[in-house]
C-alpha cells in the first residue's frame, strides 16, 4: 500500500516556479528524503503534502485518499518544523496533549499516549517544564513527540536537525532512524545535508530548481548519479568535461578530458561524438607507485599527474588539491597511504582513478 | 581617575535634581491633602478633606470608571482584529494605517476636544447622553496604546505556531483561542492598563464634552479649585495620582513578565 502519492504537483509564486511537475510516491512505513540545495522547492513540496500550501495543479494522496484540497486540520499529518514551533505558554505535557485534546480523546487515552511517546523519546523528566526551559535538542524531541502523539498517517519533517549543534545532530540522526523503524510511520524528510539523507532514508529524491533530478536508494544515488547536478551535489566528486575517444563495449568507453585519458563506465546511453562529463569521486583515487615509473605513467590510462596545491588533514584521511591539465582535482587518501607516500606541498604527484563514471554533458 | 569621579558627581547631582524636580511637587500635593490648613509643612495631619469630599469623590470616581472601563474594553476588542490584519496580511495602505494608529497621541487635545464637541452639537449625536459620547471619544484615546501593544504581541506570536496548531488538527478558531490569544494576554493587559490610566487622567478633551450632571474625576479636581480651599483640591488630585501610579506599576509588572518569557 502506498503511504503517499504525489502526482504532477506544481506551484509557482509570481514568476518563480517553486515546484515544477513533481511526482513520487512512498510505500507505507518507509522513509523518503527530499534533498536539494536551498530554494530547490523541497520545503514547498513538503508544505503541499501537509496542506500548508495549496498546489496550482496536481494531486496528493495519503493512504490512497485524495487530500489535495483538504485543509491541514483534516489531514492527520504530523509536522515537525525547523524552528520546533512549540507553544510557549504550554508545558511540554500540554504541548504533546494538544492534538489529542483537539481530537477529544478520553482522559486516560491521552495520558497513556503521552506516556508512550515521552518514553519513546526519552523526555519523561521534562513533561512539566515550559519550552523556554529546554535545550534545542530537548525542544526538538518534544516537537517530535507532539507530532507522533496524534498517530499521524504520515510524518513530515522540515530540516528538524538544522538548528542543532553538530554532535547533537549526529546523535539525533541515529535516534530518528530507530524511531522511524520502530513506529513504522511513513515519513517524508526535508534536508540539504546529504550525510543526513544518506544515513536516514530508504529512498532519496533529489530536487533542483523545482524539478525532480533523481529518485533512488542512497546507494543508487551515491554510485549512479543520473544527472550532472546529482553528481556534483552528492558525494565529493570531480567533474571533468571531455569527449569520447573510443567505445570499448556497450558499457565502457575511453574519454579524453583536458589531456587526460580515462576509461570509465557510462551510466546512460551515449552517442559517440557527444560531449561528456567524467565523474571521479574524491575517494576513488590511489597514489601512483614510486619515482622510477612516474615517467611511464604520464600517458597511461586513468593516471592523472599534477602539482600539489593544498593539503588538508581531516582525522582519518587527507584531502589533496591537485592542479592538473584538466583543472583542479580533489583527491582523498587515507592517512596511512598519505604518510607512506610522503606527499609534500608543491610536489609533482600522480594518482590513479580507480573508478570513472561517464555522463552525457547535456544531462 | 579623579576626572572620572568628578563627572560622576556632576551626573549624580543632575540626576538627583531631576528626580527632586519631579517628586517634590507631588510630595507637596500629598502633604497638602492631609494638612488641616494650607501651610507648607503642617504640624498635624488630618483626613478631613477626604471625608469632606466624600460626596463628590465617589460619584466622580464612579463616573470616571464608567467612561474609562468600557472605552478600554472597546479599544482592546477593536485592536485585536486590526493587529492581526496588520501583521498577518499584506495590503495597500498598511503602513499608513500603522501611522494613523499613533495619531490620537500626537493630536493636540484642544483640537480633538473641539472637533468632537462640534460633532456632538451639529450631527445626529446632539441629543445623546454625554456618557455615550465620552465613551466613544475615550475609546479613540485608549486605542493607540492597546493597538500598539497588541501589534507587538502579534509580531511575537510566530505564524509557524498557528501552522503547527493546524497540522495538529485545530481549526483556525480553535487555534486563535488556544494558541494566539493566550500568547497575546500579557500584551493586551499591558496596553489596556496604560490606556485605562490615560483615559482616567484625560482632562482637555473630556472638558469639552462634560455636562453638569456627569463629571469625571479629572474635571471635578479642576472645579474644586473654585471653592478656594487648596487642600480639598489636593485630596482629589492625590486620588487621581494613586490611580495612575497603581496602573503604571501593574503595566510595568505585566511587561516584565512578558520580557521574562
Amino acid at each position: 500500500m502506498k503511504g503517499l502519492v504525489v502526482e504532477n504537483v506544481s506551484k509557482s509564486y509570481g514568476e518563480v516556479q517553486a515546484v515544477n511537475n513533481v511526482s513520487f510516491d512512498v510505500d507505507k512505513g518507509k522513509f523518503l528524503t527530499l534533498l536539494g540545495p536551498s530554494g530547490c522547492g523541497k520545503t514547498t513540496t513538503l508544505r503541499i503534502i501537509g496542506g500548508l500550501v495549496t498546489p496550482d495543479s496536481g494531486s496528493v494522496k495519503i493512504l490512497e485518499k485524495t487530500v489535495t484540497h483538504l485543509p491541514p486540520w483534516k489531514r492527520n499529518c504530523g509536522f515537525v518544523f525547523q524552528s520546533f514551533a512549540l507553544f510557549p505558554h504550554m508545558s511540554v505535557k500540554e504541548n504533546i496533549a494538544y492534538g489529542l485534546r483537539i481530537r477529544k480523546l478520553k482522559k486516560n487515552e491521552i495520558e497513556s499516549r503521552i506516556q508512550r511517546v515521552s518514553t519513546l523519546l526519552n523526555i519523561q523528566e521534562l513533561l512539566h517544564r515550559k519550552p523556554h526551559q529546554l535545550s534545542g535538542g530537548q525542544q526538538q524531541r518534544v516537537a517530535l513527540a507532539r507530532a507522533l502523539a496524534i498517530e499521524p498517517d504520515i510524518l513530515l519533517m522540515d530540516e528538524p536537525l538544522a538548528n542543532l549543534d553538530a554532535k547533537l545532530r549526529d546523535r539525533l540522526r541515529f535516534e530518528l532512524r530507530d524511531l522511524q523503524r520502530e513506529t513504522f510511520t511513513t515519513t517524508v524528510y526535508v534536508t540539504h545535508d546529504q550525510e543526513e539523507a544518506l544515513a536516514l532514508s530508504d529512498r532519496i529524491l533529489i530536487m533542483h530548481q523545482g524539478k525532480v533530478e533523481q529518485i533512488g536508494t542512497p546507494q543508487e544515488i551515491f554510485s549512479q548519479p543520473a544527472t550532472i547536478f546529482v553528481a556534483s551535489f552528492i558525494g565529493r566528486n570531480n567533474l571533468l568535461l571531455g569527449k569520447v575517444l573510443e567505445r570499448r563495449n556497450s558499457e565502457e568507453a575511453v574519454v579524453l578530458c583536458g589531456g587526460i585519458t580515462l576509461l570509465g563506465r557510462f551510466l546512460q546511453p551515449l552517442s559517440s561524438d557527444e560531449d561528456v562529463v567524467a565523474v571521479v569521486g574524491a575517494q576513488d583515487f590511489e597514489i601512483a607507485g614510486g619515482e622510477q615509473n612516474q615517467e611511464d605513467n604520464i600517458n597511461a590510462i586513468n593516471v592523472i599527474t599534477g602539482s600539489v596545491k593544498t593539503i588538508i588533514f581531516s582525522g582519518t584521511s587527507y584531502t589533496i588539491m591537485l592542479i592538473t591539465s584538466a583543472g583542479e582535482l580533489r583527491v582523498e587518501v587515507s592517512s596511512e597511504e598519505f604518510e607512506k607516500k610522503r606527499v609534500r606541498l608543491g610536489d609533482r604527484l600522480s594518482v590513479i582513478a580507480r573508478q570513472v563514471k561517464i555522463l552525457s554533458a547535456g544531462g | 581617575m579623579s576626572r572620572v569621579s568628578f563627572f560622576r558627581i556632576v551626573l549624580l547631582m543632575l540626576a538627583s535634581l531631576t528626580a527632586v524636580f519631579i517628586c517634590v511637587p507631588l510630595a507637596m500635593l500629598i502633604v497638602q491633602s492631609i494638612s488641616p490648613n494650607p501651610v507648607l509643612w503642617p504640624k498635624t495631619f488630618t483626613l478631613k478633606w477626604y471625608r469632606m469630599q466624600g460626596s463628590t469623590i465617589i460619584p466622580a470616581v464612579i463616573t470616571s470608571i464608567s467612561i474609562s472601563f468600557p472605552a478600554t474594553l472597546l479599544a482592546v476588542v477593536t485592536s485585536l482584529p486590526l493587529g492581526r490584519a496588520l501583521v498577518r496580511y499584506d495590503f495597500r495602505g498598511k503602513y499608513l494605517i500603522r501611522w494613523i494608529i499613533a495619531l490620537p497621541i500626537i493630536t493636540p487635545g484642544v483640537s480633538l476636544g473641539l472637533a468632537y464637541l462640534q460633532l456632538a452639537n451639529t450631527s445626529f449625536l446632539r441629543g445623546v447622553h454625554p456618557w455615550v459620547m465620552l465613551v466613544a471619544v475615550h475609546t479613540v484615546l485608549v486605542f493607540p496604546y492597546t493597538a500598539r501593544s497588541i501589534l507587538a504581541g502579534y509580531e511575537m506570536c510566530n505564524f509557524i505556531l498557528e501552522e503547527a496548531s493546524a497540522t495538529l488538527g485545530a481549526r483556525p478558531v480553535q487555534t486563535y483561542f488556544k494558541v494566539v490569544l493566550p500568547i497575546l494576554v500579557p500584551f493586551i493587559l499591558a496596553g489596556a492598563v496604560v490606556g485605562f490610566a490615560r483615559s482616567m487622567n484625560d482632562f482637555i478633551i473630556t472638558m469639552f464634552l462634560v455636562q453638569p450632571d456627569f463629571i469625571p474625576l479629572s474635571i471635578q479636581i479642576y472645579r474644586s479649585t473654585s471653592y478656594g480651599t487648596p487642600p480639598l483640591t489636593s485630596a482629589l488630585a492625590t486620588i487621581l495620582l494613586l490611580f495612575s501610579v497603581t496602573f503604571a506599576l501593574i503595566a510595568e509588572y505585566t511587561l516584565r513578565r512578558v520580557g521574562g518569557q
